[in-house]
């Protein structure tokens, strides 16, 4: 027997919602968007079948207040909400209050998302399913004696945290016994300038890992069919920019047993629905980093090697629907995805906000384009900045990696800059060609922002002809106003922009 | 909004034809060659003096971004040297550290912690040190 829905309220926004609603269509679902002031010019709004506007354009107001998303879905008479990833999607309060109210969250249950959400507990729950974490040491004994004792335990590289810290003060990495008290002294001061407090814990330091992670899907039944791994090694402050499937040196029995943790974990925690267990790798080694319990931003090279739908696959999962999935799926071939994000490359990627007056994309098999925007939507500085993924689907990885660079050529974009260039940086380096990169990859190859390129003579020439012609460019106003006085005769020096980048320095991650 | 026209054609560049699209944005011209897209300010007569100025070493530490102040790092009269950190901002969940570019004293402080400020504003200014020109 299935449970009934009718109309889902999407409770997310850009290209996330769109990907929803699509799927929704494609189960012959109403949607409603519950959406803030600010975006009400985007692709997901012109899409939807209805619209409610849930609050201001601070997220705080409007898509983190869950009382406001709460009485969006109601008043639209929504039977299900789906919550997309980022914002409330990993909130077990909302999930909680929209059961209490009798709509269907499209997720796991909210005990689910409170246990994995909670580090301590979902890393006794790992431990206790025989799952390897990071090794390292959290206790009370703060004594450099016992630190350094447990240092040495642990095995160098260890890093030392401020236990209160974030955003890189108060950590330190121990590189010997030598070495151990200096580091401890050092994070111990820093924690208690920063912080207030001089509390700090260990933890195996990783160098050279790889971030590895495992897509899992539990159907109504509570069977949990394990979706083969991504790799999102190529990340900027813990931000993914890049990700694959599957991952690019993993031995066959090495993925094995990596698929048979990640079941385990999502068994121990009765999951349902779609979740992500990610892992660090190194040395023939992984590590539980954390469950993600709702769909990864990344999910879109799963579906293209493995040929299913996730977003269908989760609403029909909360429609108790059987999903008539293989036991075990064969991947074919390989899948790339690139975010892109609307920043700077030339200026350490500052975000770059404005109107996009252009944007093309170029479509071709094997490539899928997820996009929240059109030419005259604007990008505010409201929201994340990534405003669009491109994915790439290839008989081996090395097409893939040749067609995603004509996609990211190809690919145009008016009016905001784009990381573009930079993703085409990295497609072409040969740690990236060969597979082998390590988490720390942009930190070590890309550490300043990008030089601006020189153009070549015939490009210059071009655009010299372009200045000459200019007066063919038609440019109409809506508004009728004349504009030739401004501009016209074109008579000044065309360069490029260039900017002084050295007083912008970026510490902290996103999303 | 103005709308202007997007252009795409096909130009010789030496012996190789490549498909050009450029659009004009406001007094910018937009132009995808070659896999990458360049932008061409149109400045009117005045050759290149806008562009000196944002490279010349100033003492002013401008808003790069539309967001808000979290932390200001000096105070008033304060000496300070270049590369030091002045105000931390925050713009699509990002943060940022503004640094001076020169070696000085704080001369003037234009701005609150918590307050939303406008790309180019100008938050602080250092006069520079003596002996440092």
């Amino acid at each position: 027997m299935s449970v009934k829905i009718k109309k889902v309220a999407i409770a997310n926004r850009g290209e996330v919602a769109v990907r929803i609603l699509r799927a929704c269509q494609d189960l012959g679902l109403k949607t409603v968007l519950l959406h803030s002031e600010a975006d009400v010019a985007t692709r997901a709004y012109r899409m939807c079948d209805e619209t409610i506007c849930i609050g201001p354009a601070t997220t705080a107001e409007s898509y983190l207040d869950i009382e406001a998303n709460i009485n969006g879905a109601k008043a639209a008479g929504a039977d299900a909400v789906h919550p997309g990833f980022g914002f409330l999607s990993e909130n077990s309060d909302f999930a909680r209050r929209c059961s209490e109210e009798g709509i269907i969250f499209i997720g796991p249950s909210p005990e689910s998302i409170a246990l994995l959400g909670d580090k301590i507990r979902a890393k006794d729950l790992v431990t206790q399913a025989e799952v390897p974490i990071i090794p390292g040491y959290q206790g009370d004994d703060q004594t450099i004696e016992t630190l350094t004792q447990k240092a040495e335990q642990i095995g160098f590289p260890v890093i030392v945290k401020a236990a209160a810290g974030g955003g890189g003060r108060g950590m330190k990495v121990i590189r010997s016994k030598d070495e151990a008290q200096k580091q401890i002294e050092s994070a111990k001061r820093e924690g208690k300038s920063a912080f207030g407090s001089d509390q700090v814990f260990l933890e195996k330091y990783l160098d050279r890992a790889k971030h590895i992670e495992v897509q899992i899907f539990a159907d109504k039944n509570g069977l949990v069919h394990t979706l083969y791994e991504r790799e999102c090694t190529i990340q900027r402050r813990h931000q993914k920019i890049i990700e694959e499937a599957l991952a690019t040196t993993l031995t066959d029995s090495f993925r094995e047993s990596l698929m048979s943790a990640a079941r385990k974990v999502a068994e121990a925690a009765e999951y349902k629905g779609a979740g992500t267990v990610e892992f660090l790798v190194q040395d023939d080694q992984f590590y539980f980093l954390e469950m993600n319990t709702r769909l990864q931003v990344e999910h879109p090279v799963t579906e293209m090697v493995l040929g299913i739908d996730l977003v269908q696959a989760q609403i029909m999962t909360a429609q108790e629907k059987e999903l008539n999935w293989p036991e075990r799926f064969s991947p074919r071939g390989h899948a790339i995805e690139c975010r892109i994000y609307a920043e700077d490359p030339y200026q350490m990627g500052i975000p770059s906000t404005g109107t996009v007056h252009c944007l093309k994309w170029p479509e071709g098999p094997g490539r899928r384009f997820e996009v929240g925007i059109e030419a005259g939507d604007e990008v505010t500085s409201f929201y994340d900045p990534m405003i669009a993924k491109a994915i790439v689907w290839g008989e081996t990885r090395a097409r893939a990696v040749q067609k995603m660079q004509t996609v990211l050529s190809d690919s145009i974009v008016f009016g905001v800059k784009t990381n573009i260039p930079f993703l085409k940086a990295i497609m072409d380096h040969e740690e990236f060609l060969s597979g082998t990169m390590t988490t720390h990859f942009l930190e070590k190859n890309f550490p300043k922002a990008l030089d601006v390129k020189e153009l070549t003579e015939d490009v210059l020439k071009y655009v010299d002809s372009l200045k000459k012609k200019n007066s063919a460019i038609v440019i109409s106003r809506v508004n009728g106003a004349d504009f030739s006085s401004e501009t016209s005769p074109w008579s000044g020096e065309w360069k490029t922009r260039s900017f002084n980048t050295s007083s912008i320095e970026n510490i902290k991650g996103g999303l | 909004m103005e709308k202007t026209k997007v252009v795409s054609e096909k130009v010789k560049l030496g012996r190789e034809i490549a498909e050009v699209t450029y659009q004009k944005i406001k007094n910018q011209l937009w132009v995808h060659i070659q896999g990458e897209t360049h932008v061409f300010e149109l400045s009117q007569g005045r050759k290149g003096s806008k562009n000196k100025a944002s490279v010349a070493q100033t003492g002013e530490v401008l808003a790069t971004m539309p967001g808000k102040i979290i932390k200001i790092h000096v105070s008033k009269d304060q000496e300070v040297k270049a590369g030091d950190d002045m105000v931390s901002m925050e713009a699509m969940k990002m943060e940022y550290v503004l640094k001076a570019d020169v070696d000085g004293t704080v001369s003037q402080l234009n701005c609150n912690e918590g307050e939303q400020v406008q790309v180019g504003q100008l938050l602080v200014f250092i006069k520079k040190g003596e002996g440092v020109e």
